[in-house]
Parts: structure tokens; C-alpha cells; sequence
């Protein structure tokens, strides 16, 4: 991974000039020269365009993000696209190759995505036209190679979509039947004796405990998704390690939650009033933190196989590991 | 291509853009049915249930965005202790639809209990039986329990068979509709000894007379 550096100053005493971030920097070479000019308010003048085109969609983001806990993190995501844009931009300047096709094809598929939701309710169409309308700016104006090159940083905003609810419960149901099931059958195997049926857990005396869908592991399964695709982007790491990386989010998931619900089975076995409200809240987290080391750990392994698998020779220049 | 004529290029494809989304806007406006009567026509006698109207804050009305609403108390004949408030919100742009309990009810500090929440089947005389969820919410001590479904009208056949797909948002999660719609919450704490079977029997009586408000091209639904 190529990373920017200050060039180191003879002169100590002179003060070093404050660096852009990279995007910036890119944005302001642009400006500097008048055929970068044009592109660059033609460009602003198509996002602005397009944000009133897609202005439903926007309100319908900042609504679900601000309203729905599944979706809180969707604030952060563009800021995260951001920042992988500016890491693209590292890369130095970018050959202009053109792709005015690509654009106009990717324009029109995010009008007909937006002009569709207005005849039929299917929401998610909108939101992922909009995605396809800002790489459709891109291609346009910057070219085929700018739109591979921040490619990655087009593709995350995926994840500030919501599903539509249908669809998530749809997922979610399964994995709430199958993290009762798995916590039940450990708790028994623990000595805790348990009656498993469906999501709701009788513990000795009586005690009734409910898994609910915030427990199913899709909440943690979204953030994890989001999270592992993110670590993987930023890895220097070949591409099997990734896509294990990305595909490990759901058993972490699941792993987390199913060690939340038997850490709550218990804690309820014990008093019950410890697995409501903050209790509840606060082992919620210290899951999300057990799920982090999870993936920690894992990490950590597929670094001693990437280790074994290199050449002496290549491992003396390699970038040092992240994640 | 050069960068002014790319740019030319960019508006005007997304100018027209613009342009297709009012036809299309206007080629497909729907009439928005408005209600066929008033709520307020709704009886104030249901069976063995006499209701009350309540007077609703000037500010949870606005909130609401309804066009027109109905709140009232019914108590059971000879039950004292056993009473339903009844919520019905009607708006002519299907507004009220971002207001379901489920986001409405957590911003005021109640919690959903997942325990509690299921739905149920109300069978009609005739027609179809009524899918209503009954959710439950705890605030400290406190239980209650909502049986909740709404309807949406003038939608039309496409777009009803296209919601209830399950790539579609069935909720009334931020999404408005073309039509109009209403939506009905049956309100009761847990205390007030309410059992399921009185319920239904509230909610029977209510679809009965509620035929002859609703308009004619509806589709219900009950998912929040």
C-alpha cells in the first residue's frame, strides 16, 4: 500500500507546510488548470442535480438511520467511503482514459432505478440508484480509471442501505431460531438445565427468557459485514485472506450473540433483574467487544498461514500487517 | 468528448431526469381516495363496549400528520377496569404511515418486549380474516400492549402484489404511497386484565363498522 509522505526538510527551523489530505490535494491540482475546472463544477452541478433527483431517497436514509438501531451506523459510512477515497487518492495523479459511455449507461440505470420506485414501492431501487448515479459522475468526468480506482469507496456506500424490513426479518428469523437452539443446547451442556422452544428459553424455576431479534446476530451480522469489508480493503494481504475475512462476519456474529444469550441464561438463573435494562446494554457491548477479539484472533491466524506461505525474500519487504 | 461537452452531457441527462420524474409523477397520480364518511361516524356503542371521546394534544396532532383522526376510550359493559383506547389516523397522502408504534413509541421511552409480540388472525363474517400484529412495550413498571394494522387505498393492483414482496418495504418505514392511508392502534395496559379473547372481540366489532368508512379500493396490512 503506497502511503503519502512529507518530504523531510533540511531546515529544520523553517515551518513545514500543512499537507492536504490527498483528495483535497487531487481536487485542488484539478482546479489549478482550466479543462480540470470544467470538469470539476460540471461534476458539482451533477451531484447537486442528482441529490434533488434522489431527494426522497436522502430523506429516507437520514429518517432510518436517525430512527432505526439496525441502521445507526449508516451515518458513518459515507465518512468511511471518504476516507478510502482519500486513501485511493494516495495513488497520485490519475490518467484521464475516458469512459462517457459507462457514465451515461450508469446515469440512465440510476433515473430508471428512481423513476421505477415512483410507479412501484420498491425503495431499495432507489437507494442503490443513487449509488450508481454517483459512479455514473465519476466515469463521466474523471474517467474509466478514476472509477476503478475509487470503485471501493462507490461500493461501501452499500452499506448505509437499509434492507427492506420484509427482507431483514426475513434473515433474521432463521438466525434467531438457530442462536436460541445452539445457546440452549450449551446451556444445558453447562449444567444450566433448559427447555428450548422456538426463541423462548424456560430456565429452572420458571424463568422465562425470550431471545429476541435484536439478539439474532443480524444487528452485529450488519455492523461485522461492514467492519470485515472495511479490514479487508485495508489489508495488504492476498485475496483468499480477505474474502475468509469477509465471509468469517456471520459465525462471528452468530458466535458473539450466541455467547450473549448464554452469558444472559446465567445471569437470569441467578437474577433476573441483572438481564434488564442497562445490564442488558452494557453485556450487549462487552459482546460486541468479544466479537471484535473474535476476528482479532482470526486475523492473527490467517497471518501465521500468510507468514508460512511467503518466500524469505518477499517478507522482508513486505507491508507490515494490518488488522 | 471534451469536458464542456461531457458536462453538457451530465445535465442534460440529469435535467431530464427531473423533467421524467414530474410526467411520471403526474401520469400515475392516483385520487388519493379521502374516507367515505367521517370517524367520527364510527358508533360510540361496539357490542358490549361504550367508548369516549379524549381530548388529544395540539402537539401529537400535529405530529401525526393525519388529515383527520379519532381518539377514544372504550370500557366493557360491566368490566369497569377493562378498557381499549382506540387510535385511528386517516391522511389523504398516506403521511401518517411513517408513524407506526414502532417508531413512534420508543422515542417516547417505552421498549419493545419481543416476548410479548406476535400476530394474530381476526376471522370476519365475511371476507377475509384481519392480520393484526399485537406488539408489547414496558417503561419501568409499566406493560402495554398495541394491536396495530393499517391500510393503505387507491395504491392499485400492481403496486399492491409488488409490496408484498419481500423486496419491497411493507412497513411504514419512511416511505410514503401514492394513495392515502389509515392506520388503527388498539391501545391497552396489561393491568386492565385484558385478555386475548376480549380483544378480538374489540377489534371484530370495530372491523364491522368501520366497512362503511373505508374506501372501497383498500389493501391492509399489518407489519409495522
Amino acid at each position: 500500500m503506497a502511503t503519502s509522505t512529507i518530504s523531510a526538510r533540511d531546515d529544520a527551523s523553517a515551518p513545514v507546510p500543512r499537507e492536504l489530505p490527498p483528495l483535497l490535494a487531487q481536487i485542488r491540482d484539478g482546479w489549478r488548470d482550466r479543462d480540470g475546472r470544467t470538469a470539476l463544477l460540471g461534476a458539482a452541478a451533477c451531484l447537486a442535480l442528482l441529490a434533488v433527483l434522489f431527494r426522497s431517497t436522502l430523506v429516507h436514509f437520514v429518517q432510518v438511520w436517525s430512527t432505526d438501531q439496525n441502521y445507526s451506523h449508516g451515518f458513518l459510512v459515507p465518512l468511511i467511503s471518504l476516507y478510502f477515497a482519500n486513501m485511493a487518492a494516495q495513488y497520485g495523479p490519475i490518467r484521464q482514459v475516458p469512459a462517457v459511455g459507462v457514465g451515461v449507461v450508469l446515469l440512465m440505470m440510476a433515473l430508471l432505478g428512481r423513476l421505477a420506485t415512483i410507479v412501484v414501492p420498491v425503495g431499495i431501487a432507489s437507494d442503490l440508484s443513487f449509488i450508481a448515479g454517483l459512479a455514473g459522475i465519476v466515469a463521466l468526468f474523471a474517467g474509466r480509471e478514476a472509477l476503478s480506482r475509487y470503485g471501493f469507496a462507490l461500493a461501501f456506500l452499500v452499506f448505509m442501505v437499509p434492507l427492506p424490513i420484509h427482507l431483514y426479518t426475513t434473515i433474521a428469523n432463521p438466525l434467531q431460531l438457530m442462536v436460541s437452539k445452539a445457546a440452549s443446547v450449551i446451556l444445558n451442556g453447562t449444567g444450566l438445565p433448559v427447555l428450548c422452544e422456538g426463541n423462548h428459553l424456560t430456565l429452572p424455576g420458571g424463568v422465562r427468557m425470550f431471545v429476541a431479534e435484536a439478539c439474532s446476530g443480524m444487528r452485529q451480522l450488519t455492523g461485522f459485514l461492514a467492519l470485515t469489508t472495511a479490514v479487508a480493503f485495508l489489508t495488504p494481504r492476498p485475496r483468499w485472506y480477505r474474502l475468509v475475512l469477509i465471509g468469517s462476519a456471520i459465525p462471528v456474529a452468530l458466535t458473539a450473540n450466541i455467547a450473549r444469550v448464554v452469558l444472559t441464561g446465567w445471569i437470569m438463573a441467578y437474577d433476573p433483574k441483572l438481564a434488564q435494562g442497562t445490564f442488558h446494554t452494557i453485556e450487549g457491548l462487552l459482546l460486541m467487544g468479544f466479537g471484535l477479539a473474535l476476528l482479532r484472533i482470526e486475523c492473527a491466524i490467517l497471518n501465521m498461514i500468510v507468514e508460512e506461505d511467503r518466500p524469505a525474500s518477499a517478507a522482508t519487504s513486505a507491508a507490515p500487517a494490518a488488522g | 468528448m471534451t469536458t464542456t461537452r461531457r458536462a453538457v452531457l451530465g445535465l442534460a441527462i440529469l435535467s431530464l431526469g427531473l423533467v421524467a420524474e414530474a410526467a411520471v409523477e403526474r401520469a400515475t397520480l392516483t385520487d388519493r381516495p379521502p374516507l367515505k364518511r367521517s370517524l367520527q361516524t364510527i358508533p360510540m356503542t361496539l357490542g358490549n363496549w361504550v367508548g369516549k371521546d379524549e381530548p388529544v394534544d395540539e402537539k401529537i396532532a400535529v405530529e401525526s400528520q393525519a388529515t383527520e383522526y379519532l381518539n377514544r376510550v372504550y370500557t366493557l359493559r360491566g368490566r369497569p377496569g377493562v378498557q381499549v383506547w382506540l387510535w385511528m389516523n386517516y391522511s389523504d397522502r398516506g403521511l401518517n404511515l411513517r408513524h407506526s408504534p414502532e417508531v413512534c413509541l420508543p422515542s417516547g421511552g417505552w421498549e419493545k418486549i419481543e416476548s410479548l409480540t406476535k400476530v394474530v388472525a381476526i376471522d370476519r363474517a365475511s371476507g377475509p380474516p384481519q392480520e393484526v400484529s399485537v406488539l408489547g412495550y414496558g417503561k419501568s413498571e409499566l406493560v402495554q400492549k398495541i394491536g396495530f394494522w393499517y391500510y393503505i387505498f387507491g395504491e392499485g393492483r400492481i403496486e399492491r402484489f409488488v409490496r408484498g414482496l419481500p423486496i419491497s418495504s411493507r412497513s411504514s418505514h419512511g416511505r410514503t404511497t401514492r394513495g392515502s392511508g389509515l392506520t388503527v392502534e388498539v391501545f391497552y395496559p396489561s393491568e386492565t386484565g385484558l385478555g386475548d379473547d376480549e380483544l378480538r372481540d374489540f377489534i371484530t366489532e370495530l372491523l364491522d363498522v368501520m366497512d362503511p368508512v373505508l374506501p372501497e379500493d383498500r389493501a391492509s396490512y399489518h407489519i409495522p
